[in-house]
């Protein structure tokens, strides 16, 4: 990090030094004591659409993101219908460049309607733009599959993003298997669950020599397991979600369904394990898992409530306040998993140099500002977050020619 | 005492002065339940709703019951015939709730924490009738009530409870209300219907496998009752090996102190979890249960409905 004024001039960075002469024509952002960074990289995030724009849109989606400091948003093939077909992510590519707001990227389905099955036609769903594969949400349970899958996402240079829980041992599971669940009777997604998908898909994809990439990891063990492989030189990267980062299951005690999530939220003892894999570079990247869900689905009773929450408006500023300013990890970390560590696992790269264009965003970690109806730019609301007030607030964003205030 | 709690959503958290209160009413109420005509016109003009969304014959005529003998209006309705069938939301049905503006809530539910949800939203006051493997409050207090009047005090005394612990929210509310109360408590069971991380949960819990290791220091036992669909879900391999392992049978009430003090919530799988010679026999307080149950939940729904007992 290094203090300096940089220069935008027809959407490209011009220049970078300590000091620049201001034109008098040249609209100056004052920005002491905030941080200019790229913008940022999520590589987790359900738009809904097409399917169900009533709880969010490719429109809406951008918009949070790019009010979180997102400009580039990976959207998760789980649709209606999903992204497995070449049209299905064209279209979203074609609505995302209509929109010019943060760039949207599709990942595409694994396997035929996300069934398990057969697997997509993965070439075609490159050319049209999708930058990974995956079955969120789902498993894919056959392991013949999973490995087919990894060699010819391989060949074509594709990760495959692996939603790690077995399903056998998560039914009508709504939360970690813990102390609290003990208490509460309620119905369990174990840790062990993740660990027995990940030794799996670790072991395939060593197998087949492709590139895995486990999304939203949550346990101590799954941790350990991908540490371990990317010792041995076999191709694993992961990511962890705000939420698993700075949660724990304890926060369930409340039976609040905004803290439904899947994986669930685990124990402080998990949470720890995250935060060492941050440090040591196991966990290449903070994805959001941004998952909107209408008010009345979510307000239900805890076993009926569908999984997850909200998170790209709110990401770096709880990030920023719960990891930063504790003195848990660096700043150049933290900005290195929402922007490098996710663009390198999709084969980007992010830069802040001159003569590119420009994607960039302003934030001051020092802004205080509430999470509600008024600012919320998502059409859900399901986020433990949404009412409080926080610390930290992205304020700009350019993208190429284009500048957003917030 | 000064009562503060406006609902009863569990025993966790409940202190023994309040437990005590509670059954020291319910002690009342008992008394009245003797009268040639058992009824008081405590709650006269309140209106009690019932909401049973899980099957219940014992806790739903109980409470009924508990509030008629109180003069209580009690409406209500179970699953099957409501607009729950329907597909109407809880959410929909608390604010039905609160535009019928009623006085106090009695409610069961499979799901943990729907009671709460529920209390959380409306201004009646709300009494858990079991909701999920949660917590199942008037039952722990119908237990303290019938084994108090067999053994006095709890303190030292040792509680076992035996079957299905991962999903008995009876065995949570027992655990909750005989610890405060002075009891040890030993939790039993075969090792797939105990959760992991139990230990953590309730420290001072003993967990064993083996029942006949415990029978000789028991001075109550409370049987569960076997849900028998768990045995398609693998987690006893039949009936017969459970009944080995832990009916309470006349053979193992021969190991166990003279004057120990049978429990079971009802109702009972007789010849799987407890032997029929048992379950009627002197040690057992089963109909001691059911009584209590309704001076119990007479004692709640008055305490929360904000009454004073004359003297």
């Amino acid at each position: 990090m290094r203090r300096a004024d940089v220069e935008i001039a027809d959407g490209r960075i011009a220049r970078i030094a300590q000091t620049l002469p201001a034109d008098t024509d040249t609209r100056i952002i004052e920005a002491q004591d905030k941080l200019l960074s790229p913008g940022l990289v999520d590589l987790h995030a359900h738009l809904r659409e097409p399917g169900r724009e009533d709880t969010e849109t490719l429109e809406s989606g951008a918009w949070a993101g790019l009010a979180g400091g997102f400009t580039t948003i990976c959207a998760m093939p789980n649709t209606q219908p999903p992204t497995d077909t070449r049209e299905q992510a064209a279209f979203i590519r074609k609505r995302s460049d209509e929109l010019g707001l943060a760039r949207i990227l599709p990942i595409g389905a694994a396997t035929k309607g996300r069934a398990g099955e057969e697997i997509t036609e993965y070439a075609l769903l490159k050319e049209a733009g999708v930058v990974a594969v995956s079955d969120d949400g789902d498993w894919i349970y056959s392991a013949e599959v999973m490995r087919r899958a990894l060699e010819y996402a391989g060949m074509l240079g594709m990760p495959i993003i692996t939603h790690a829980e077995e399903p056998s041992l998560c039914e009508e599971g709504v939360m970690n298997e813990s102390a609290v669940s003990a208490r509460l009777g309620l119905k369990v997604r174990p840790a062990v669950a993740e660990e027995v998908a990940i030794q799996r898909d670790i072991a395939l994809a060593s197998c087949a020599g492709s590139h895995l990439h486990v999304a939203h990891i949550t346990t101590a063990r799954g941790v350990e397991l991908v540490r371990q492989a990317r010792a041995k030189g076999i191709k694993v990267t992961t990511e962890a979600t705000p939420h698993h980062l700075l949660l724990t299951d304890e926060a369930l005690l409340s039976f609040d369904a905004n803290y439904k999530v899947n994986p669930p939220l685990r124990t402080e003892e998990d949470r720890k394990a995250l935060l060492e894999a941050l440090k040591d570079g196991t966990i290449q990247a903070i994805a959001t898992d941004h998952a909107p869900h209408a008010i009345e689905e979510k307000e239900q009773e805890l076993d009926l409530a569908p999984a997850g929450m909200i998170g790209l408006q709110t990401a770096l500023s709880v990030l920023w306040e719960g990891l930063v300013e504790s003195g848990i990890i660096k700043p150049e970390l933290l900005l290195g998993l929402l922007t490098t560590g996710p663009a390198s696992v999709i084969g980007e790269k992010v830069e802040l140099k001159e003569e590119i264009p420009a994607n960039l965003m302003v934030f001051d970690p020092a802004a205080r500002w509430t999470f509600d109806a008024q600012t919320n730019r998502s059409l859900s609301q399901n986020s433990p977050w949404f009412g409080k007030k926080l610390k930290g607030k992205v304020e700009h964003v350019f993208l190429g020619e284009r500048h957003f205030s917030f | 005492m000064t009562w503060t709690h406006k609902n009863l959503l569990g025993l966790e958290g409940l202190s023994r002065e309040e437990i005590t209160f509670i059954l020291d009413t319910a002690e009342r109420f008992h008394e009245v339940l003797d009268r040639p005509i058992p009824l008081v016109p405590a709650l006269r003009g309140k209106t009690i709703l019932d909401m049973f969304y899980e099957p219940s014959t014992r806790t739903a005529t109980s409470f009924a019951m508990a509030a008629k003998r109180l003069s209580a209006d009690v409406v209500g309705f179970s699953k099957a015939s409501s607009s729950v069938s329907k597909g109407e939301t809880l959410l929909d049905t608390v604010r039905t709730i609160e535009s019928m503006r009623v006085d106090g809530v009695v409610i069961r539910h499979s799901c943990p924490g729907a009671a709460r949800f529920i209390a959380q939203r409306i201004d009646a006051f709300v009494v858990n009738a079991g909701d999920g493997a949660h917590e199942h409050p008037t039952q722990g207090l119908l237990d303290l009530s019938a084994a108090h009047k067999r053994l006095g005090s709890f303190e030292g005394r040792h509680l076992v409870v035996v079957g299905d612990i991962t999903h008995s929210r009876v065995a949570r509310s027992a655990i909750y209300g005989f610890s405060t109360m002075g009891a040890e408590i030993t939790v039993c069971g075969p090792a797939t219907l105990i959760p992991p991380h139990f230990k953590k949960a309730f420290p001072n819990v003993g967990i064993e496998t083996d029942f006949d290791r415990l029978l000789a220091d028991a001075d109550m036992i409370m049987m569960l009752r076997l849900q028998l669909e768990r045995q398609g879900k693998g987690l006893f391999p039949s009936i017969r090996e459970y009944r080995k392992l832990y009916c309470l049978t006349a053979e193992r009430m021969k190991k166990a102190k003279p004057d120990v003090v049978v429990m079971h919530p009802g109702p009972m799988n007789r010849g799987i979890e407890i032997e029929p010679a048992v379950a009627d026999g002197s040690n057992s307080v089963v109909l001691a249960q059911v009584r209590a149950g309704v001076a119990v939940r007479m004692a709640v729904l008055y305490i929360l409905a904000g009454g004073e007992l004359e003297h």
